[in-house]
């Protein structure tokens, strides 16, 4: 994956959609930020590229909350939400690593709720403050939290189909990121439909057995 | 006994948590039963009301098809008070320009031309404090007398452009400045209503003042 695109082809497709877009940048780069949001992004997403300038890019932009649009960042731990969040950022997303697949996208959320619930027990609690760089009020969102609902989390990588949505909404995420291979199977228009609606009826079988229909089995 | 209502929010995207946070606010004070997520014909029959939020109005309209509850909002639309704001007035009018090639659905119940986006993008995204006769029927009067100003916050908000009926009664003005085009050079409107229909272009639900949510319900009791 190269790194921020020409924004001669960000602006052409923010001019011929009325949705937003989320132009991606690299981490911590705030002047890749900046051209991003004036040719026309609603969104930035501080991305973990693979190039070997960026990979393994770890110091964030910070102060987020004064950028004139909300940002995207990736997490891996509870730790990596709250930071990310306490530096202004709007929206979560699980981090990729190695492996872009969903039962690896699905492990991550399963960590992040252990640690959600761990969080709630006062003795963790002490000892997680003792050795964190964040202070109690960063933890307010999650206090008295059941589940990942309490944070503006969404499921990323590995998620092409309905059921793969569902499995997303059910761990209680915002929504989610979509992978490219949608677009490459065999039917990208209903399955992308299906997609869309999916996030809405996970917890519907009926619906979701409808939604399953006609979105083309090929995967790449 | 005074009646109560039922009010739903159209749930299938958007911001449809912070409309149900609002309303729950009011339940002590006004005549509301219960609040209700709305994603199914089923739910849809439960409620007396229906609130249909801001997002993506393509989107909510996409889910609502796939869903085969679209053609089940429509008929609602027309015989139900219903509020739509900001994509919600989008889906609820009969017109609307600057949409994608090929047109949008829209539940053509509110005769209005309303135009997406006329505000730009989301660095465009502002808020202005407005005094609102029409909310005065809902305000808590000052000293002197004054009714506070509302906050009203527009973020890639349409606007509504052309009234295409005699009933349809303009409720906000936005003051000339604000993203206001050669055709509308007098203010853009904001908010109007028609019949048992309110249609609003920016968000009540993002701030604490909750006097639009009490327009709504007294206005929905009022047509029962």
């Amino acid at each position: 994956m190269s790194r921020l695109v020409d924004p001669r082809v960000t602006q052409a497709i923010a001019n011929s959609v009325l949705i937003p877009t989320v132009a991606k940048i690299s981490i911590g780069h705030y002047i890749e930020a900046d051209v991003a949001i004036e040719v026309g992004s609603n969104f930035v997403d501080e991305c973990e590229y693979a190039v070997a300038a960026v990979a393994g890019a770890t110091v964030f932009i910070k102060n987020k909350g004064a950028q004139p649009v909300p940002f995207i960042c990736g997490v891996t731990s509870l730790a990596d939400c709250l930071r990310r969040l306490k530096e202004g950022a709007k929206i979560l997303r699980i981090k990729q690593t190695a492996a872009v697949r969903v039962d690896a996208t699905l492990a991550t959320l399963k960590k992040l709720l252990a640690e959600v619930i761990k969080y709630q027990d006062e003795k963790a609690r002490k000892l997680w403050l003792r050795s964190s760089v964040l202070e109690e009020a960063d933890f307010d969102r999650i206090r008295g939290a059941k589940d990942l609902s309490c944070l503006p989390l969404y499921g990323y990588g590995g998620i092409s189909t309905p059921r793969d949505v569902a499995l997303m909404m059910d761990m209680k995420c915002t929504g989610v990121f979509v992978d490219n291979t949608v677009f490459t199977s065999d039917n990208p228009r209903n399955r992308l439909k299906a997609i869309v609606a999916a996030v809405s009826s996970f917890d519907d079988m009926d619906k979701m057995i409808d939604l399953s229909i006609g979105t083309g089995e090929r995967f790449v | 006994m005074a009646k109560t209502l039922t009010i739903g929010v159209l749930a299938l995207q958007g911001a449809f948590i912070e409309h149900i946070h609002a309303l729950n606010t009011l339940r002590s004070s006004e005549h509301i039963s219960d609040v209700v997520e709305v994603r199914t014909k089923q739910e849809l029959d439960l409620v007396d009301a229906l609130i249909i939020p801001g997002g993506e109005s393509t989107s909510i309209a996409l889910i609502a098809e796939r869903c085969g509850i679209l053609e089940d909002l429509r008929e609602f639309a027309r015989t139900k008070p219903t509020w739509g704001t900001c994509a919600g007035l989008i889906l609820l009018a009969k017109t609307a320009i600057h949409t994608k090639k090929g047109g949008q659905q829209l539940l053509n119940a509110l005769p209005v031309t309303v135009s997406r986006n006329q505000f730009g993008r989301q660095v465009d995204s502002f808020s202005i404090k407005l005094s609102s006769p029409c909310l005065e029927h809902v305000s808590e009067q000052s000293a002197t007398g004054a009714v506070e100003p509302f906050e009203y916050v527009f973020i890639r908000a349409p606007a509504i452009v052309s009234l295409d009926d005699s009933e349809v009664e303009p409720l906000v003005k936005l003051p000339p400045g604000h993203g206001q085009t050669e055709a509308s050079e007098d203010g853009l409107l904001v908010a109007v209503r028609y019949r048992k229909m309110l249609g609003t272009s920016f968000h009540p639900e993002l701030t604490n003042d909750t006097r639009w949510h009490r327009y709504f319900v007294r206005m929905a009791l009022a047509q029962e």
